[in-house]
């Protein structure tokens, strides 16, 4: 479903976050170091401590978006899924959320952030959240946001 | 629940905030917003450029919740929200879409990329996100005010400094110097506007390597053009995040085949992240644009916007009242010395109503009618002493018959003579009169 230059984008290490609802359908965000593309399903690496309600909904229902945004050009891509599952990281996939976040937080260099206070933020004791993927939309702002590219 | 006017700094538009909304089927999505504005203490308003999938799911869903971020610290709030409803027109719509407006004009997406609505929001929960920097970083410092007593003796001093300049040159310089020595403004700029042509151009500066005396800006090109064509105050923090939100929706745009114009480049600072601009009004007409920048992207507050522009009233009366003094008579014309062997060559180009020195652009329009006017006059007769009054009517300079901005025109011609051509000069002897000075033969030649 996804390759090419898009799953390269997608794996490249930018900011990430995501998005969840509980059952009375209020949303939630949280914080993720990346993502992980796989055939039909991906796996994104959720940071726990600041996303306690979002992993709570998605024990409850599976349901999940994520947007992968590059700062400095605002190039957006969104992953929507369903039957997230949460799991530990492999060792494999530790190694890969490691670079992923230290990708991201280089990718906030870039757009002027100080590299120490980068340095900050939280990807220590990740989550792997593993979902079948649903489609794959432009999130880029302007008028092609929304759109489905994959 | 935190305080959301704690939260002041998030606002400001240097680290975009993100929104997680769901649909009625319960399918989430998340987006980022450009422009979240704080309302009140329990309402925030996000900026609506594209009917999208946001919109879509908050008309069937009203519950979102935002992502705002500190932009020193990378600390992040969550904030619970639920839409109320979209305005498209009114108050609080005209000063979101001041913001997107220069962001248009600036990256060239004029008309193009628009305010569709501001969707006010009704905060039901604000909440410091735990564990969103690691243990031990610092909590998100609050950005003070400072000492207000300061401020409000700072803007006394301002005030009485421009009250008692009694000359138009003088007054600029007064105003923008004592900007970055009272106000900690680092670089400064006015330009005047030319009712003639709709253009702006810069007349004083201060906090810049070089003076940018001449540079123009039309109405309602970039961010001090949009200033001017709606005579409202500007405050953008985090212009480089601003620009590439803008850079990226043009890309966008130019992918689906609009027609787009160049993006306008800024005058000034060429790293500028904070700009405020502020416009100079008396009653219905523009006098001119006070632009400040700065490299750090939270330089200016809310209450540098306040003073400021109370400020910025004072001094256009002033300009207003300094334009329109009566000359004075003219003086018997003094023994000249001999000059020194330099010689300076001056080229009219009739066509472009430019004038060159030594083959270098020096002036134009106005301005360079003047100064040819006054080389010609001053080669053939050896006349060194000119008025304001003989320059008003002469027909052929062009300018207005009201409101001509004739001592701003001449503000600029020194300082475009002093940065490029200091063997000339024009020096103010008494109100309304100068004096051609010179060190250096002329040869005049119009082409």
């Amino acid at each position: 479903m996804i390759d090419g230059e898009l799953k390269e984008f997608l794996q490249t290490g930018h900011v990430c976050v995501i998005a969840t609802r509980d059952k009375k359908l209020r949303p939630d965000w949280g914080h993720a170091a990346g993502v992980r593309v796989l055939k039909s399903r991906c796996v994104v690496f959720v940071a726990p401590d600041s996303s306690n309600r979002s992993l709570a909904n998605l024990r409850a229902n599976g349901l999940i978006a994520v947007v992968v945004t590059e700062p400095l050009t605002h190039r957006s891509i969104q992953l929507k899924g369903e039957r997230a599952k949460l799991r530990d990281l492999t060792p494999a996939e530790h190694k890969l959320a490691k670079r992923l976040a230290q990708s991201a937080r280089q990718a906030v260099i870039e757009v002027g952030i100080a590299p120490r206070v980068a340095a900050t933020w939280n990807f220590d004791a990740l989550v792997a959240v593993e979902f079948e993927l649903t489609g794959v939309f432009e999130a880029t702002p302007g008028p092609k946001a929304g759109t489905e590219v994959a | 629940m935190t305080a959301l006017r704690d939260l002041m700094p998030c606002f400001q538009g240097v680290v975009p905030a993100a929104i997680a909304t769901c649909d009625s089927a319960g399918v989430p999505n998340v987006a980022y917003v450009s422009q979240v504005y704080y309302l009140d203490d329990g309402h925030v308003a996000l900026s609506c450029q594209f009917f999208n999938k946001t919109r879509r799911n908050i008309d069937q869903n009203p519950y979102a919740c935002v992502k705002v971020m500190h932009p020193v610290t990378l600390d992040a709030w969550r904030l619970d929200v639920k839409f109320v409803r979209a305005e498209s027109s009114g108050p609080l719509f005209d000063e979101m879409e001041l913001r997107i407006q220069a962001i248009a004009a600036h990256t060239g997406m004029k008309g193009i990329f628009r305010l569709l609505s501001s969707d006010i929001y009704e905060v039901l929960d604000v909440q410091h996100v735990p564990g969103y920097l690691l243990p031990g970083s610092s909590d998100a410092p609050r950005l003070e005010m400072g000492d207000t007593r300061a401020e409000l003796r700072g803007l006394q001093v301002l005030s009485d400094r421009v009250s008692r300049t009694d000359d138009l040159a003088g007054l600029l310089k007064t105003l923008l110097h004592s900007l970055c020595e009272l106000f900690r403004v680092q670089h400064a700029m006015f330009l005047m506007h030319d009712e003639s042509d709709a253009r702006l151009y810069a007349v004083e500066s201060a906090g810049y390597e070089t003076s940018g005396a001449g540079a123009e800006v039309g109405v309602g090109e970039g961010l001090i053009g949009t200033v001017a064509k709606t005579r409202r105050p500007l405050r953008v923090s985090g212009m480089g995040e601003m620009l590439r939100y803008g850079r990226a929706v043009r890309h966008e745009m130019q992918a689906e085949g609009a027609q787009l114009c160049e993006e306008i480049p800024l005058p000034g600072l060429c790293d500028a992240q904070s700009q405020l601009a502020l416009p100079l009004v008396v009653g219905e007409r523009l006098i001119g644009v006070l632009a400040l920048e700065s490299a750090d992207p939270l330089a200016f507050q809310d209450w540098h916007e306040a003073y400021l522009n109370l400020l910025a009233n004072q001094a256009a009366l002033a300009i207003e009242r300094l334009a329109e003094r009566a000359d004075e008579e003219p003086l018997p014309e003094p023994e000249r010395p001999p000059l020194a062997a330099r010689r300076r060559t001056f080229t009219w180009y009739e066509k472009d109503e430019v004038v060159f020195c030594d083959g270098e652009y020096l002036v134009r329009n106005v301005p360079g009618r003047i100064f040819w006017k006054l080389l010609k006059v001053h080669s053939q007769t050896g006349r060194t002493e000119f008025g304001n009054r003989e320059l008003r009517m002469d027909d052929s300079l062009g300018l207005p018959a009201y409101k001509d901005n004739l001592e701003s025109r001449l503000i600029l011609l020194r300082k475009r003579l002093a940065e490029r051509c200091p063997d000339v000069r024009l020096v103010p002897v008494r109100r309304g009169r100068f004096m051609l000075e010179r060190d250096c033969e002329l040869e005049l030649e119009a082409r």
